[in-house]
């Protein structure tokens, strides 16, 4: 399993949410729960009993310890003693039914939302932070969406409770009412304190975890440079500040809760002067006092436990703030499209413009991809050779300028019947947990039989390192693929491309890790797929090109040529250079 | 690659010695839990103190008076000492992790590199972080005995004063509040190792997709990976109600006991004060002393929950923390002009697939010796024997006349130059990464020249804040090939006596790797370098050449000598020419 690295910056940029438009983000989210209604209907009725109990229950109680210890009264103390044990099972139950339902609900909505995102949200946003979008902010909602269930119900208590109290003794309601907003006051300022020093052991608690997870991913390295000393005295480091940390929130606890306990007994005192003021004059009942002061004592918790809630207010709100961002965020393939179905045709590139944030990768670049004919991306790394895949993907889109596909806009396209066109071998290939069947046969519509995978994988000389593997075919690949080497990876991914039988055959690098030999033999098998299918091959070795027909050559300065290699090497310099480094001045 | 990973740690029915030798070797916060202890017998006092004050209160009968300043003292008082209590118990348990921490990071540090590779890396993370917390519990636990049982037996003897058969009540009940509370934790248990493992299935199969969604809409595959989706998060969901419901049922059988005792008293108390035996007030005391006795004897239950839950917790890195380190007591030391020779090495993850088999060759001191073979012949092997990742089965390395073996660990790896496939960055600015290496000062002019040297210096100026770039482990946003010429630069600093190149240009484009190879021609003169590459045109320019083939030597020798006896390496020549 690989463990969730919390990202550094939830903790610290949480705080920095601004209040307004709480509710009505939380309305908008709260669509999504699917709250199971009735249930909760249920739920409140339920709950309606325990209201019942906390006011009457003291009455009964008072009864007992004036004197009047009668069987029924006993009696009525058991059961409802007994009884409020089985709501409480009844309420816990049902609570957890709901909760967990609302829990599920988010996940799958969010889910259902990461897939239909466009691809270039994920640019600027690590998997980790995906992952507590998914894990952490859907489980906060669903705990937001219980608490204030649950305060309705505390709510309703207390309201009966004060109302059961001013009828029995004006005064003494008079004292308790007049200390909540005292105990409301203090509740904020405390909660303020206790969330910035809650938030600073969050936030050194990312650091540590941030730090050891990267430096133990990387214990090859400290260990080839020797460097375990130093790192030690970093983690040593990062251990301690996590430590003061929580050191100063447990100070900081310890002095909120005894300066709360203690604001407490002033009331307290008050309360019960009070009391033996009016108990000595007859102005109260001892009964009436004890069903009084199980009240207050009702009051004081209920209003004490609003401090806590005031802290996780302002955590759910950065949650939600989250939540709500990744909602706004655009689909793709919502747009309207002219065309369902795709035929086969040229891919032209007409005048497109494309940038990362300031940086341009190309400008009004015009190029072809023939039908059935295998072109090259060649240039030096780093010149946006990769981008032009993804801009035929439509994985981003051309800011200028259009793509073109048998004189369609590709945009016109249904996005799912486009992308069923390619397949798509990229530079770094990711696996997913499962057998190796399992990972070539990732986006295969038809029945492929073992026997048909088997021959595909010799044609990449993969076949004999599925024998090898225990299981064959049912070998399990391990988490992201990792119990196979990179050069096995990448003959795997070429393999599904070839069985996914697509028109167009993207192929980004596809032998970056092979040995001459595999290399040699996938790209003969590549070879044969000329005249069949649309083959464009990302490269820079020049080896790989030998085959194309069609070259485009991205360079350094953005600039895009395109040609048959002698057309080319007469404008590229790059191509001029690594033809003749590679020794291959015959070609040009 | 298919080689078998056993998990190192954990399996097989757990012993207390992992829990006890981080007790040995971890220093623990005694002055902190002797407070806490003396702070716990506080509380058992103070909170029977309270008990006649309380009882008056709840039964109407306070007075004003010394009456009240007596409540109002111990009032203040019980504050104080649970209040500090909690904060001596956290702190305790804070330091205590932290001292933890320290003792398995140095240790994590020092494992050798063959654990990481049993080990999953990112576990180890949580071992730090959650499990250090766990150490704590059982110490104070165990100590707060004598406290708790302080706190039953005053809490008793005003209860048998007042009513002497209450002891036999207690008596029947602490039998019935053992079993239920044993089979209350055995439901809890198994009910967190299901939600845990639900959870984890989940996690795993999101953090799994997460990174790859446009791998999975390149192939079309987003509703079935949505409908997967659902499935793990249904399954999760019925694990979570089950829980709860569960949770909720096993309730009734934690409080069981404090049930049967509640009305046990009520019955009985409530026919003494009809008889006038004793007057409510007492009644309200004998309930107030029954709920202490109570609570203690939770309390005391949970002593042996809690030494279970830091005996479970700490079984992962109480064997993490008596693991055996890399072996560190070599001595010997080699000047850097020395062959390096491989005597019969055999080297397998497991015994009958052998991935290096009865290997013999040389690395000849000052010239570039290239090692050629096919994916997964055994090349990077030969690399981690040569840093000691890993030891030879069989067979020995031999540094000069020296054995690898005997030689200073840390030494040896400081000659050492090592440049893989992959992103080998760690956290930290570009600057701390190129000097990762380098023991003493340096010039920004070296800088600049490694960094030249490796092809890296045009894109590090390209970025904002150049040399001062902070890099991710995990993010990042230099290229494949961009990293890979860092790591070179890297290794350019260092200066070491031998460099490996294992796959180091991957990624670099063809201009640009043979600028770096010539650059380090220059920089290497007279040293060794290992350079493990699928590049003919490199290859075959280079001094020495050793041909691997399914983990055995075909050939080694000058590039003449080796093209005339190994086929493989004629094959590869053929191939890239062709």
């Amino acid at each position: 399993m690989k463990e969730q690295v919390p990202d550094a910056s939830m903790a610290v940029k949480g705080e920095k949410v601004k209040d307004r438009g709480l509710w009505r983000k939380f309305f908008h989210l709260i669509r999504l729960a699917k709250i199971p209604y009735i249930g909760l209907a249920i739920y409140f009725l339920i709950s309606l009993s325990t209201v019942y109990v906390a006011v009457r229950l003291p009455q009964v109680e008072s009864d007992v310890f004036t004197g009047n210890a009668s069987v029924e009264n006993i009696a009525w103390v058991i059961a409802v003693e007994l009884a409020s044990s089985l709501v409480a099972v009844v309420m816990i139950a049902s609570m957890g039914i709901i909760g967990g339902r609302i829990d599920r609900n988010f996940r799958n909505a969010i889910w259902q939302k990461i897939l239909r995102l466009e691809p270039k949200y994920f640019d600027g946003v690590s998997a980790n932070s995906l992952l507590s979008r998914m894990t952490d902010d859907a489980e906060s909602m669903k705990d937001f969406i219980m608490l204030i269930l649950s305060e309705i119900t505390g709510i309703t208590t207390t309201v009966a409770t004060i109302t059961a109290m001013s009828t029995m003794n004006k005064g003494l309601a008079v004292i308790m009412v007049i200390f909540i907003p005292v105990y409301i006051f203090f509740g904020f300022l405390v909660g303020r304190i206790k969330m910035r020093v809650g938030n600073n052991v969050k936030y050194k608690m990312a650091g540590l975890t941030n730090y050891l997870s990267g430096q133990l991913a990387r214990i090859t390295v400290i260990k080839a440079f020797n460097r375990e000393a130093y790192e030690q005295k970093r983690g040593e480091e990062a251990i301690r500040d996590y430590y003061i940390a929580q050191r100063r929130e447990q100070v900081a606890d310890f002095l909120q809760y005894t300066i709360a306990s203690v604001i407490h007994m002033v009331p307290d005192v008050i309360l019960l002067l009070a009391g033996v003021y009016m108990l000595e004059r007859n102005a109260l009942t001892p009964a009436g006092w004890i069903v009084f002061y199980a009240y207050a004592n009702q009051l004081f918790t209920f209003f004490s436990d609003k401090i806590s809630l005031w802290i996780n207010v302002k955590t759910y709100q950065g949650h939600m703030n989250r939540l709500s961002e990744l909602f706004s965020a655009p689909e793709e393939g919502i747009k309207a499209y002219i065309q369902e179905e795709v035929s086969s045709g040229d891919i032209v590139f007409d005048g497109v413009s494309f940038s990362y944030g300031d940086q341009a990768i190309f400008t009004d670049a015009s190029f072809t991809f023939p039908k059935n004919a295998f072109t090259a991306i060649f240039g030096p790394s780093g010149t946006g050779k990769t981008t032009i895949l993804k801009l035929i993907e439509r994985i981003y889109e051309p800011q200028e300028g259009r793509i073109l596909q048998n004189g369609h806009d590709i945009r016109d396209y249904k996005l799912e019947s486009w992308r069923k066109k390619f397949s798509y071998v990229k530079q770094d290939t990711p696996m997913i947990s499962g057998t190796i069947r399992d990972n070539v046969l990732y986006g295969v519509d038809e029945e492929v039989s073992d026997e048909q995978i088997m021959e595909a994988a010799r044609e990449v000389r993969a076949e004999g390192f599925i024998m090898e593997c225990p299981g064959g075919l049912d070998y399990e690949v391990g988490q992201f693929g990792d119990k196979l080497s990179g050069g096995q990876r990448q003959k795997l991914s070429i393999l599904r491309a070839f069985l996914q039988k697509r028109e167009y055959i993207l192929l980004d690098e596809p032998t970056a890790s092979l040995d001459v030999v595999s290399v040699r033999e996938v790209m003969e098998s590549i070879r044969e797929l000329i005249g069949k299918r649309t083959i464009i091959l990302v490269a820079h070795d020049d080896k790989l090109i030998r085959d194309a027909s069609h070259i485009i050559v991205v360079e350094d300065d953005a600039r895009v040529y395109e040609g048959t290699a002698q057309e080319v090497g007469r404008v590229s310099g790059f191509f001029r250079d690594i033809m003749h480094a590679g020794g291959k001045e015959d070609m040009a | 690659m298919t080689k078998k990973k056993e998990k190192m740690f954990g399996g097989k029915e757990s012993s207390w010695k992992p829990l006890l030798h981080i007790y040995k070797t971890v220093q623990i916060p005694w002055a902190l839990i002797i407070l806490v202890v003396l702070l716990s017998f506080g509380s058992q006092w103070v909170s029977v103190q309270l008990v006649e004050y309380t009882s008056k209160i709840d039964t109407g009968t306070m007075t004003a008076g010394s009456f009240m300043v007596g409540y109002v003292v111990f009032s203040l008082i019980s504050i104080l000492i649970e209040n500090g209590y909690d904060l001596a118990n956290t702190l305790g348990n804070a330091k205590m992790a932290r001292n933890v921490r320290k003792k398995l990071w140095g240790k994590m540090l020092r494992l050798p590199v063959s654990t990481y590779e049993k080990e999953e890396p990112q576990r180890l993370v949580s071992r730090i972080t959650k499990d250090a917390t766990f150490a704590y519990g059982a110490l104070t636990s165990v100590i707060q005995v004598v406290s708790v049982v302080y706190g039953l037996v005053i809490a008793m003897i005003p209860v048998v004063k007042i009513f002497g058969a209450y002891a036999w009540i207690v008596a029947v009940i602490v039998p019935v509040l053992v079993v239920c509370s044993l089979a209350a934790g055995k439901i809890q248990y198994r009910l967190d190792r299901m939600i845990n493992g639900a959870y984890s299935k989940m996690t795993n199969f999101y953090s799994e997709r997460l990174p790859n969604i446009t791998y999975i809409k390149t192939n079309n595959m987003e509703r079935e990976e949505y409908e997967k989706g659902l499935k793990i998060s249904d399954e999760k969901y019925r694990a979570d109600i089950l829980y709860k419901i569960l949770f909720a049922l096993q309730l009734p059988l934690q409080s069981l006991a404090n049930y049967i005792g509640l009305v046990f008293l009520l019955i009985t108390a409530s026919a003494m004060v009809r008889d006038g035996r004793i007057t409510p007030v007492q009644m309200k005391e004998l309930m107030l002393y029954f709920n202490i006795v109570m609570a203690d004897a939770t309390l005391f239950l949970g002593i042996w929950m809690n030494v279970k839950a830091s005996h479970g917790g700490c079984e992962k890195i109480g064997e993490i923390n008596a693991a055996k380190e890399e072996d560190s007591q070599g001595t010997g030391l080699v000047s850097g002009q020395e062959d390096i020779v491989f005597d019969h090495v055999s080297y397998g993850y497991t015994e009958d697939k052998l991935v290096l088999s009865d290997a013999s060759f040389t690395i000849p001191k000052g010239k570039i010796t290239a090692i050629v073979g096919e994916n997964g012949s055994g090349k990077s092997t030969i690399t981690r024997l040569l840093e000691r990742f890993d030891e030879p089965a069989s067979g020995e390395i031999r540094i000069g006349a020296q054995s690898l073996s005997e030689l200073d660990l840390g030494r040896w790896r400081q000659q050492l130059g090592y440049v893989f496939q992959g992103n080998q960055m760690i956290q930290g600015t570009v600057r701390d990464n190129l000097t990762y290496g380098v023991m003493g000062d340096y010039s920004d002019e070296e800088l600049t020249r490694a960094a030249e040297d490796a092809q890296a210096y045009a894109f590090i100026m390209e970025k904002e804040e150049q040399f001062e770039t902070p890099l991710q482990v995990f993010d990042t946003e230099f290229s494949g090939g961009q990293l890979q010429r860092l790591a070179i630069a890297r290794a350019f600093m260092k200066n070491p006596d031998y460099l490996i190149m294992d796959e180091a240009t991957n990624g670099v484009d063809l201009m640009k790797e043979v600028e770096i190879i010539s650059c380090m021609k220059e920089k290497m003169k007279d040293k060794t370098v290992v350079l493990i590459s699928h590049n003919m045109d490199l290859v075959k320019d280079m001094d020495h050449i050793v041909v691997i083939k399914d983990g055995c030597v075909e050939a080694e020798g000058t590039p003449e000598e080796v093209s005339k006896a190994s086929a493989t390496y004629r094959e590869f020549l053929g191939k890239a020419a062709s």
